[in-house]
């Protein structure tokens, strides 16, 4: 008898370790695992222009405050080398420096929707922070195997009081670490507009981190696509570097 | 039956040959007239099945709407150059056209030119068709026209032109409004350099700079301004077939006599009128070249095999005789024919010819056996008569079987084909025999007149080589089965392989002028011509259409009238905005520079210059290539410092004594603010625009002839020839937003699916048909099957070759497999027959004499197919491919299958 108590517990215990988590668990994790505090990185971003032709930018990015600011610069090819964007406050305010011109200007807040320079990612989209967690309700689909690993399917269903930035995603998660491998955003009417992938997933400095995010624009039929060729997470800011004197350095 | 009628017909030509000729002569005379009725439509629309939604509404559009029915100009050379042209062309070609080389009453055939925007319902209305978004960012400019004011508020509200508006707009549209503001100021400040470097700017120089600032450029001029568009809409539309070929034509005409004033442009005719002329001329250009040279082929085949000139040209009479008849007829029973069914005389002439070669063949051989007319005429017939009467029935019935399919494409060129063969088998049948009677009388009459014997010197007309073969093959039949059977699995897995391509363009006519100035239009406006259409009966329906289509992921843009009517909710939202316009520019009051302005002048002109180099920067990372060269041209490349631009060239001009300069802005400034002001407050019209409003090249556009319908123009976001997921999408997603969706990508998605599952059906009905007529003919269920092995097996071999040879299936000659069927089944039903006559173990005598009839007909098919490669219609040269490698293909299968066989069964009895 007491066997089988002890099995008994043993097997409740191991089920409730064992049971899926929710939508809310799912999201609040993959917001953790998004969002490290501080972030250097050097990259490529690759776009194809309107009429056709691959046009390929490196540049140099810091994010502090699990991306509230950052500030990216572009370094190659010559004709942008210094352009550089600055955003603080999750994207609501972004400022951008002109070498050329040697001027800083604001861009207002609501072009945070816009697409940032040009690709398929709006500002926002690269803002980063908690807006998952506090402006949509999520509900978990279900789960499926995608390229051999285990994921969960979340629907993020936008708060239309908060202005989430888009109405509707749906989130692949991988079971294994929390990572969103797929996120297709949705419009108005139901349509999916935009697909990001995020591939080439490593584990640097405790995070798993996508070295390759391509983000495709369904309705343009265009797409962008992010390589991080360098990347820590072991960065701290010099006070001040956010700042609009650093944007012009 | 057939054994009596063949010895009637026999009869009938050696002893009434004379009234045998002229019941023909009467019957040809007669289909010879009916077949003047008859016509073709180039509209790839008509091959859908009859009544199909999607056609009836496309045809409803071209008879309803003048738009869709245009000529389009396209002139190529510099601005100022293709502007005088079109400028030029507009009034000639509104005056009564003579059709060219033809006698008739010059006619009207262009209704009205639209080469230039209306300007003036812009200069009346235009702030009622700005954005709520963009009224709030420009109306700054519109407060003060005074030459400082005007420069600090452009610049004020050029870097508030960095954010898009909050409603969603596509990267084309922001691109080409970026454009728009460009090329207004450049042409301002070009205004602005003659000014400061003459002293002097006429008036309508000043106001058409101010007019460009405002309202934008009125010509429809290509992203480089090296190409623009005239748009003629005709008297007629795309369903007057005859008028597409002599309206174009007289239009060309004018157009060319225009150009000879005009050295320095080119200029050619598009759009679906033209494009539909010149398919239609060179599709009848080029089956008449195809139609030709097979005959001349043919001729030249038949004149070696027989060896004698008369053989192939009584098969060549016999056929025209026969193809005019299946022309009379289908001039009846299909009046027009579609782009698929103008093909059937080359079919008929691959097919046709046939029936004559096998006659006379045997006719031949029975007299060179010996035999009398009598004898050799009833006894080529019997030999010929029963391969020629199953093979026409079986591939007749093939044919039939593509009436089995929905569209008209397959299910009418069924019919007029297996009508055409049946006549053409008919004329062989009747005529032939006679023309074999009266040449060899006359052939016996000269030769007693050369005091020759008329007795016919026998000689053997076989073809040896082959019937050896045939031997060898009948001697080791399992070797012959091994081999056939392996490469039939080598072809079967190439044939797995095969993929199909789903590009219409590349069933298009190449080269043509009209489709070639198509992709002119297509690279210098980046504008597609394949659109779908959405009707509405009404401005707010269309208004709700043209929302829905332009949230669908497939959709780039769209077009329709409500662009030009806001709904009265967001033209009440505009009029506050406009209203503030209205006061602020009518309380501006323009005061003289003084010399003291001069320095911020130039620092505007700076800020100006800086606020174009930032646009610069953000097209270059946005990839907004057409903006990005445009910013170029006006400051300058960022890479190295500019020495010509319309900055430095106006920072040098600013260098002028101040006196001098003062005077001369002043002079600028008195040319064009009271314009400026003028012009704002006519565009600040509060009036609520309504569709009466609307100018008529602007309804035109959008409505119907009786104003009751609207159209919508929906421009898809991706390339659906290459990506046939794509064109389901589109297609898929516009059916959400009306079901009576139609237009090109739409008709061609329809047909592909259509033909697709027509060409399966009929090829499963064929098979079943034709195996059920060879159970008939040979009664006896291991002949018919016999007979069709080399089919199945050629039908196998021939798509295994084409993916071999790097072809693909097409949406045109993905009906080669059905028609294979019937084609091919010929060569297995005349072996098989003559096998049955000859007895066991006869592949010699099978193959060198039918087999070389065989032979000959394969041919003379592959010379009559091969010929619609030289069509400019690629779609005809795909087909030409598969059916050559098909017949091909079943020729070899015959020839080794089926003396095997005869190996193999005869060696058991």
């Amino acid at each position: 008898m007491k066997t089988k108590l002890l099995i008994f517990i043993l097997l409740s215990i191991s089920a409730v370790f064992s049971q899926t988590p929710t939508a809310v668990d799912i999201v609040d994790r993959v917001t953790n695992v998004m969002s490290p505090e501080n972030t250097y990185s050097k990259g490529t971003q690759t776009i194809i222009t309107s009429s056709g032709k691959e046009r390929v930018f490196e540049f140099e990015s810091w994010s502090a405050g699990k991306g509230e600011s950052s500030l990216t610069r572009y370094t190659k090819p010559a004709a942008i080398r210094g352009q550089a964007f600055l955003m603080l406050n999750n994207a609501d305010d972004i400022w951008s420096y002109f070498p050329r011109t040697k001027r800083v200007r604001k861009l207002a807040s609501h072009a945070k929707k816009q697409k940032m320079q040009g690709s398929d990612f709006t500002y926002e989209d690269m803002g980063g922070g908690d807006v998952f967690q506090t402006k949509f309700t999520p509900t978990l689909l279900g789960e499926e195997t995608r390229d051999g690993d285990l994921v969960w399917q979340v629907e993020l269903i936008g708060i239309p009081d908060l202005e989430p930035p888009y109405p509707k995603i749906i989130l692949w998660v991988r079971q294994s670490d929390y990572f969103p491998v797929t996120l297709d955003y949705f419009n108005e009417s139901g349509y999916n507009t935009k697909s990001l992938v995020l591939s080439d997933i490593e584990m640097i400095e405790n995070y798993p981190t996508a070295m390759t995010m391509v983000m495709t624009d369904n309705k343009e039929r265009s797409s962008t696509t992010m390589r991080n060729l360098e990347i820590t997470y072991a960065w701290e800011p010099p006070k001040g570097f956010f700042s609009e004197r650093n944007l012009k350095k | 039956m057939r054994e009596r009628l063949i010895k009637q017909l026999a009869d009938l030509a050696v002893n009434k040959t004379k009234l045998m000729l002229w019941i023909m002569a009467g019957i040809t005379l007669v289909t010879m007239i009916l077949s003047g009725g008859m016509s073709m439509t180039p509209k790839w629309s008509d091959m859908l099945p009859e009544g199909d939604k999607r056609t009836l509404e496309f045809d409803r559009i071209l008879e309803e709407f003048q738009s869709a029915s245009s000529i389009i100009v396209v002139a190529q050379g510099n601005e100022a150059d293709i502007k005088a042209f079109a400028n030029d062309l507009a009034p000639r070609v509104l005056d009564s056209l003579t059709i060219p080389g033809k006698d008739k009453e010059p006619a009207i055939y262009v209704r009205r030119v639209d080469y230039k925007a209306d300007l003036d319902f812009m200069r009346e209305h235009g702030f009622m068709l700005m954005k709520e978004d963009d009224l709030k960012n420009l109306k700054d400019i519109f407060q003060d026209p005074g030459l400082t004011g005007l420069l600090t508020n452009m610049n004020n509200s050029f870097e508030k032109e960095f954010i898009q508006p909050e409603e969603s707009i596509s990267n084309r549209e922001e691109e080409d409004g970026a454009l728009v503001f460009l090329n207004g100021i450049n042409s301002w400040l070009g205004s602005m350099e003659y000014a400061l470097k003459t002293g002097n700017i006429p008036a309508p120089a000043a106001e058409a700079a101010v007019d460009k600032l405002l309202l934008g450029e009125p010509y429809f001029l290509s992203y480089d301004r090296e190409a623009l568009i005239m748009n003629l809409i005709p008297t007629f539309s795309m369903m007057d077939a005859f008028l597409i070929v002599d309206g174009t034509d007289a239009v060309q005409a004018v157009l060319s006599e225009v150009l000879e004033n005009h050295p320095n442009v080119q200029a050619g005719l598009s759009g679906a009128i033209a494009v539909g002329r010149d398919e239609m001329y060179y599709s009848s250009q080029g089956l008449e070249i195809s139609m030709g040279l097979s005959f001349f082929l043919i001729g030249a085949l038949l004149y070696m095999a027989f060896r004698m000139a008369m053989a192939p040209a009584l098969a060549l009479l016999n056929l025209i005789v026969g193809l005019i008849w299946a022309a009379g007829i289908v001039a009846v029973v299909v009046p027009v024919l579609n782009i698929m069914t103008a093909m059937f005389m080359i079919i008929l002439i691959g097919l046709g010819i046939d029936f004559s070669i096998h006659i006379i063949s045997t006719f031949t051989e029975m007299r060179a056996k010996g035999l009398s007319l009598e004898a050799a005429t009833l006894s080529g017939l019997q030999k010929s008569g029963g391969g020629v009467s199953t093979g026409a029935l079986t591939t007749s019935v093939a044919f039939l079987a593509l009436m089995i399919g929905d569209s008209r494409a397959m299910s009418e060129l069924g019919l007029v084909t297996a009508i055409g063969l049946l006549a053409v088998m008919v004329s062989s049948f009747v005529l032939l025999p006679v023309f074999l009677v009266v040449r060899e009388r006359r052939y016996a009459k000269k030769q007693i007149k050369k005091g020759l014997s008329a007795e016919v010197t026998p000689r053997d007309l076989t073809l040896k080589p082959l019937g050896r073969a045939g031997v060898i093959i009948q001697d080791n039949p399992w070797i012959s089965i091994a081999a056939v059977v392996v490469i039939t699995i080598l072809l079967g897995f190439s044939a797995r392989q095969i993929t199909f391509n789903h590009n219409m363009m590349d069933l298009e006519a190449e080269g043509l002028p009209s489709i070639m100035l198509q992709d002119t239009v297509q690279e210098k406006f980046d504008l597609s011509m394949d659109f779908a259409y959405l009707v509405s009966e009404s401005v707010e329906e269309s208004r709700t259409l043209r929302k829905k289509a332009k949230e669908l992921p497939s959709v780039a843009s769209v077009e329709d009238i409500s662009t030009f009517i806001p709904s009265p909710e967001q033209q009440s939202k505009r009029v506050p905005y406009i209203e503030e316009i209205h006061a602020l520019m009518e309380g501006a009051q323009v005061t003289p520079i003084s010399p003291q302005d001069l320095e911020l002048i130039r620092q505007e002109i700076e800020r100006l210059e800086m606020n174009i180099m930032e646009f610069q920067s953000m097209a270059f990372l946005g990839g907004q290539d057409k903006v990005y060269s445009r910013c170029t041209e006006i400051v300058g490349s960022e890479e190295e410092a500019p020495d010509n631009t319309i900055f430095t060239r106006l920072y040098g001009l600013l260098d002028q004594g101040s006196s001098v300069l003062t005077s001369k802005l002043n002079m600028f400034q008195d040319s064009y603010a009271e314009y400026f002001t003028a012009s704002v407050l006519k565009m600040a019209n509060t009036d609520p625009i309504s569709l009466e409003m609307l100018p008529e090249s602007i309804v035109d556009r959008y409505a119907s002839k009786d104003r009751s319908l609207f159209l919508t123009t929906v421009l898809p976001s991706g390339n659906m020839w290459q990506d046939k997921l794509f064109m389901d999408q589109f297609g898929t997603e516009l059916e959400t937003v009306s079901d009576r969706t139609t237009g090109m990508p739409v008709i061609m998605r329809a047909l592909l699916d259509i033909i697709g599952r027509d060409g399966r059906n009929a090829a499963y009905l064929t098979l079943v048909l034709v195996y059920l007529i060879l159970l008939l003919d040979f009664r006896s269920f291991k002949y018919a099957f016999i007979a069709m092995l080399p089919l199945a097996t050629g039908a196998v071999w021939m798509v295994g070759l084409m993916q071999l040879f790097g072809l693909q299936l097409d949406m045109m000659n993905v009906m080669a497999l059905p028609l294979i069927l019937g084609i091919g089944i010929d060569d297995g039903v005349h072996v098989v027959h003559r096998w049955r006559l000859e007895g066991p173990r006869s592949a010699n005598i099978v193959l060198s004499s039918t087999g070389k009839a065989v032979l000959l007909t394969s041919l003379t098919t592959i010379l009559a197919f091969g010929s619609m490669m030289f069509s400019p219609f690629r779609g005809y040269g795909s087909l030409s491919y598969a059916l050559i490698f098909g017949v091909g293909a079943c020729f070899f299968t015959t020839m080794i299958i089926l003396p095997a066989f005869m190996g193999l069964l005869d060696k058991k009895k």
